[in-house]
C-alpha cells in the first residue's frame, strides 16, 4: 500500500530490493551514421539506433547479439558482427536460451550491413568470417574491404577459418567478394581511381583488380603479387604504406627493417629503397610529390622525391615519431618524451619548431591550427611555472604557418584541470575551434584557437567520449548505466541530450532465435 | 454432519468485500531481474456478488512493487567504470471471474474460484533517484492477460445481529499471464504458484 502512495506523492521515488550485478549495459565505443547513432547493448544482446530527436529503436538482427561494430566512412551505415545462439534441442519447450542443456548449446556467427536502422537485404552479409574487425574504404565511398587486423584478441575459430582472406562489400546492394592473400593482410589502400587495391601481407604486397572492364585482369584477382623476400623462412611484416599522389608508386614499411620498398604499380617492378634509421611514421605530402619519413631514434627528417627516389636528409633538434600534412606543409612531432612541433617544407628541407610544454598525448590538424592534448611530464624537473605545467595535463595551440625564414608564431600552452579524454575539431565563419572533454568535468570545453578563450558547454553527466557525426554534429557519450549521449552543435553550442536508451530489453529473457528456420 | 454442509451450502451466495495480500510466484527469467527473490507480494482488495446461491460474481485488484539496483561494470575502455542504476516496477493486476462454494457448516466453507487476469505494469528506471529532473529517467507501460485459478477455505464469524459477517480465507492455486511487454526494458511473464490470505465482510 505504502508504494501506491509514493506513486502518488513522487512517482520516482523508487522502491528499495535486491542488488544486482550485470554485464555492462551499453558500450560508449558508439558509431556515428548518417541517420542515427549506434549503440551496442552488451547485457541486453541488441543493437539500438539513437537519433536526435530523442527517440530510439531496436534494430532487427532475427534475435542475434551485437558482437562489434565497425563504422562506415561516409556514415552510410555500419558493419555489425554478430553472434546468436544455437540449441540443439528441438523440444518446444526449449524457448529461452536458459531453457537449453548446456552440452546442447552453441553460438554461430555473422557480419551484417546496416543502413537506415534494418540490415541491408533483412540478412546478413554472404560468407563473410566473423573475425573481420577493420575496414577500409573507396574513396568514392562505395566499397568497403573488410579484414582481420590482428591484435592479439581473442578469435572465435567455428569450423576453419581463412584469416586471409578480405571481403569487399559494396555498400550500396551488400554484395560480396572475397579474395584470400597472402598470409595475415595488415594493410589495405585503394587506389586514387579506386579500381585497385593494394593489400599488404606478411613477406607479400598483392595488387587486387576491382574494375570489370580491366582487360589486364579479372575483376577480384589479383593481378599482381610482390613479394617482399625471396626467403620462405624469412617473415617479412610490412608496418606502414603509402600511395604517391598519382597512385603509381606505393611505398611500404617494414617493421623493424631500415628498408622501404617502392612498388611500381604501372610497371609492376619492385625497388628497395635504404635508409639509415627505421622509420617510426611516413607520410604523403601531395603538394610537393615527395614522401617524408621521421624517426623516433633520430633527429632527422628524410624526403624522398617521387620521380627518381632520390634521397634527401635534414637534420632537426629532436626525433620524432609522427608526421601529418597541414596546409603549409608537414607537422612532425613526438608523443613520447621529447616537445618540439616542427613544421617542415619538404621541397626546400626549411623547417622552423615551436615548443609542447608537455609530451603531446593526441595531436589533431585544422586549416590554420595543429591542437594538441599533452599528458605531464615525469621526466623533467622544472621549476615555478614550467613544474606547475610539468605537473598538470595540458593543452596546446600551435599556429600553422609556411616556414619562410621568419620566426613561427609562438604556441599556446593551456593547463587542464583533468585528464583529456575527447578531443574533436570544428570550424565556421567565425573561426576554428576544439571541443575538449576532460575526465570528470561535465563541460564541454569549447575553445577559440584564435585567441585561446573557451565557452564551457553544459552536459548531463561527466563525458567520456567525443566523436564526429555526418551531420556536423558531435557526438559526446556521458558516463551513465541506463546510457547517454549528446548532440552538439558547434555553430549555436546546442547540445541535444537523449538517455535511456540502455534500458532497452534491460529485463527480457534471452530467447533461442530463428527456432522455425531450423525445423 | 450432512445436515452441517447443506446449511453452509445455504450460506455460500453473500456478497463480499476483502483485502488480501497475494504472493505470486513465477521462474521467468525477465522478472528475475525485476524483482529480488522472483515472485511478486501484492495487496488486494475483491468484491463479490452472488448470482446464484451457490455462484459469485468476483471482481478484484492487486498491487505490488518491488525495486531493483543495477551496477553494470564497463570494461571496453583503458580503465573501466562502473555505473549504477535503480529499477522501479509496479504491478496492477485486475481480476474477474466466478466463485463457487459449499459450506462445511455455519462458519466454514470451502470454494473454487476462476478469474481472468489483465496485468498493466510499470516499469521505472533512474540513474540518479537524488535528482528527480535527471534525464536518466526512463517510464515503460505495459498490458497482458492471463488466468488465475484457485481453491480456498473461508471462515466467518457473525457480527452481532447485523448480517454482517466477518471472514477469513486463505487460497491456493496458479495464476498465468502471457509474455507482457513493458515497453522496451522488460518482458515478464507471471507463470507460478500463488496464495492468498484475506479478510472481509460477508453480507
Amino acid at each position: 500500500m505504502l508504494s501506491i502512495f509514493l506513486i502518488g506523492c513522487d512517482p520516482w521515488n523508487l522502491p528499495g530490493g535486491g542488488n544486482q550485478f550485470i554485464e555492462s549495459t551499453w558500450d560508449p565505443a558508439v558509431v556515428a551514421a548518417s541517420d542515427g547513432v549506434y549503440v551496442r547493448l552488451p547485457h541486453a544482446g541488441r543493437l539500438v539506433r539513437v537519433k536526435p530527436d530523442g527517440t530510439w529503436s531496436q534494430v532487427d538482427l532475427d534475435g542475434a547479439t551485437p558482437e562489434k561494430l565497425i563504422p562506415t566512412d561516409s556514415g552510410n551505415g555500419l558493419f555489425v558482427v554478430a553472434s546468436w545462439p544455437v540449441c540443439d534441442d528441438d523440444d518446444p519447450l526449449v524457448v529461452n536460451v536458459d531453457d537449453c542443456p548446456g552440452e546442447k548449446l552453441g553460438t554461430e556467427y555473422e557480419v551484417a550491413l546496416v543502413q537506415d536502422g534494418k540490415r541491408v537485404g533483412n540478412a546478413a552479409l554472404d560468407g563473410v568470417a566473423p573475425q573481420v574487425n577493420a575496414a577500409v574504404y573507396s574513396h568514392d565511398g562505395e566499397m568497403a574491404a573488410l579484414y582481420l587486423d590482428y591484435n592479439g584478441e581473442e578469435i572465435v575459430v567455428d569450423g576453419l577459418v581463412n584469416l586471409n582472406e578480405v571481403a569487399f562489400v559494396n555498400l550500396g546492394s551488400g554484395s560480396v567478394n572475397r579474395v584470400a592473400v597472402g598470409f595475415a593482410p595488415e594493410t589495405i589502400l585503394f587506389t586514387g581511381d579506386d579500381k585497385r587495391a593494394v593489400i599488404l601481407s606478411r613477406s607479400q604486397v598483392a595488387v587486387v583488380n576491382l574494375d570489370s572492364a580491366s582487360e589486364d585482369c579479372e575483376a577480384w584477382d589479383v593481378c599482381v603479387t610482390y613479394p617482399l623476400t625471396l626467403d620462405a623462412d624469412q617473415a617479412v611484416v610490412p608496418n606502414n604504406v603509402v600511395l604517391v599522389a598519382d597512385g603509381s608508386y606505393a611505398l611500404v614499411s617494414i617493421t623493424s627493417k631500415k628498408d622501404v620498398y617502392v612498388l611500381d604499380l604501372v610497371n609492376e617492378s619492385i625497388d628497395l629503397l635504404e635508409l639509415d634509421n627505421v622509420p617510426s611514421a611516413m607520410a604523403v605530402d601531395e603538394a610537393n610529390d615527395r614522401t617524408v619519413f621521421v624517426y623516433d631514434s633520430a633527429a632527422r627528417i628524410d624526403v624522398v622525391e617521387h620521380e627518381f627516389f632520390e634521397l634527401s636528409s635534414f637534420s632537426t633538434d629532436e626525433p620524432a615519431t609522427s608526421v601529418v600534412a597541414t596546409s603549409v606543409g608537414m607537422l612532425a612531432y613526438n608523443d613520447q618524451n621529447y616537445h618540439d612541433v616542427v613544421t617542415f617544407d619538404a621541397a626546400t628541407g626549411d623547417w622552423h619548431e615551436q615548443r609542447a610544454e608537455n609530451p603531446v598525448m593526441e595531436l589533431l590538424v585544422a586549416e590554420h591550427y595543429a591542437v594538441a592534448t599533452m599528458r605531464p611530464d615525469n621526466y623533467t624537473s622544472g621549476s615555478g611555472t614550467s613544474a606547475f605545467y610539468d605537473e598538470n595535463y595540458g593543452f596546446g595551440i600551435f599556429p600553422v604557418s609556411p616556414v619562410t625564414g621568419d620566426d613561427p608564431i609562438d604556441a599556446i600552452s593551456l593547463v587542464l584541470e583533468s585528464e583529456p579524454v575527447g578531443l574533436a575539431l570544428s570550424a565556421d565563419d567565425e573561426g576554428e575551434y576544439a571541443l575538449l572533454l576532460l575526465d570528470g568535468v561535465d563541460t564541454l570545453l569549447k575553445v577559440n584557437l584564435g585567441n585561446a578563450s573557451a565557452d564551457e558547454i553544459s552536459l548531463e553527466a561527466p563525458p567520456i567520449g567525443i566523436q564526429n557525426s555526418p551531420d556536423g554534429r558531435f557526438i559526446v557519450t556521458g558516463d551513465t548505466g541506463v546510457g547517454m549521449l549528446s548532440f552538439v552543435d558547434p555553430v549555436d553550442n546546442g547540445v541535444v541530450t537523449v538517455a535511456g536508451f540502455a534500458t532497452s530489453g534491460l529485463a527480457a529473457p534471452a530467447v533461442l532465435p530463428r527456432r522455425e528456420e531450423k525445423e | 454432519m450432512l445436515s452441517l454442509i447443506l446449511i453452509g451450502a445455504a450460506l455460500a451466495g453473500d456478497r463480499e468485500l476483502d483485502v488480501h495480500l497475494s504472493v505470486q510466484g513465477s521462474d521467468d527469467p525477465g522478472w528475475n531481474y525485476l524483482s529480488e527473490d522472483g515472485h511478486l507480494t501484492s495487496i488486494g482488495l475483491r468484491g463479490g456478488y452472488p448470482l446464484h446461491k451457490h455462484l459469485v460474481l468476483v471482481g478484484g485488484w492487486e498491487h505490488g512493487a518491488a525495486g531493483m539496483e543495477f551496477n553494470s561494470y564497463d570494461d571496453s575502455g583503458d580503465d573501466g567504470s562502473e555505473t549504477s542504476f535503480q529499477t522501479g516496477s509496479y504491478i496492477n493486476q485486475f481480476q474477474l471471474g466466478l466463485k463457487s462454494g459449499f459450506g462445511v457448516n455455519n462458519w466454514a466453507k470451502f470454494y473454487g474460484t476462476v478469474q481472468g487476469d489483465m496485468l498493466y505494469g510499470i516499469v521505472r528506471v533512474d540513474d540518479d533517484p537524488d535528482d528527480d529532473e535527471n534525464p536518466g529517467q526512463v517510464e515503460a507501460t505495459g498490458v497482458g492477460f492471463g488466468v488465475l485459478a484457485a481453491a480456498g477455505f473461508e471462515t466467518a464469524v457473525p457480527l452481532g445481529k447485523s448480517g454482517l459477517s466477518l471472514a477469513f480465507y486463505g487460497e491456493l492455486g496458479y495464476t498465468w499471464l502471457a509474455p507482457t511487454h513493458i515497453g522496451e526494458v522488460a518482458t515478464i511473464q507471471i507463470d507460478g504458484v500463488s496464495g492468498r490470505v484475506g479478510t472481509g465482510l460477508r453480507f
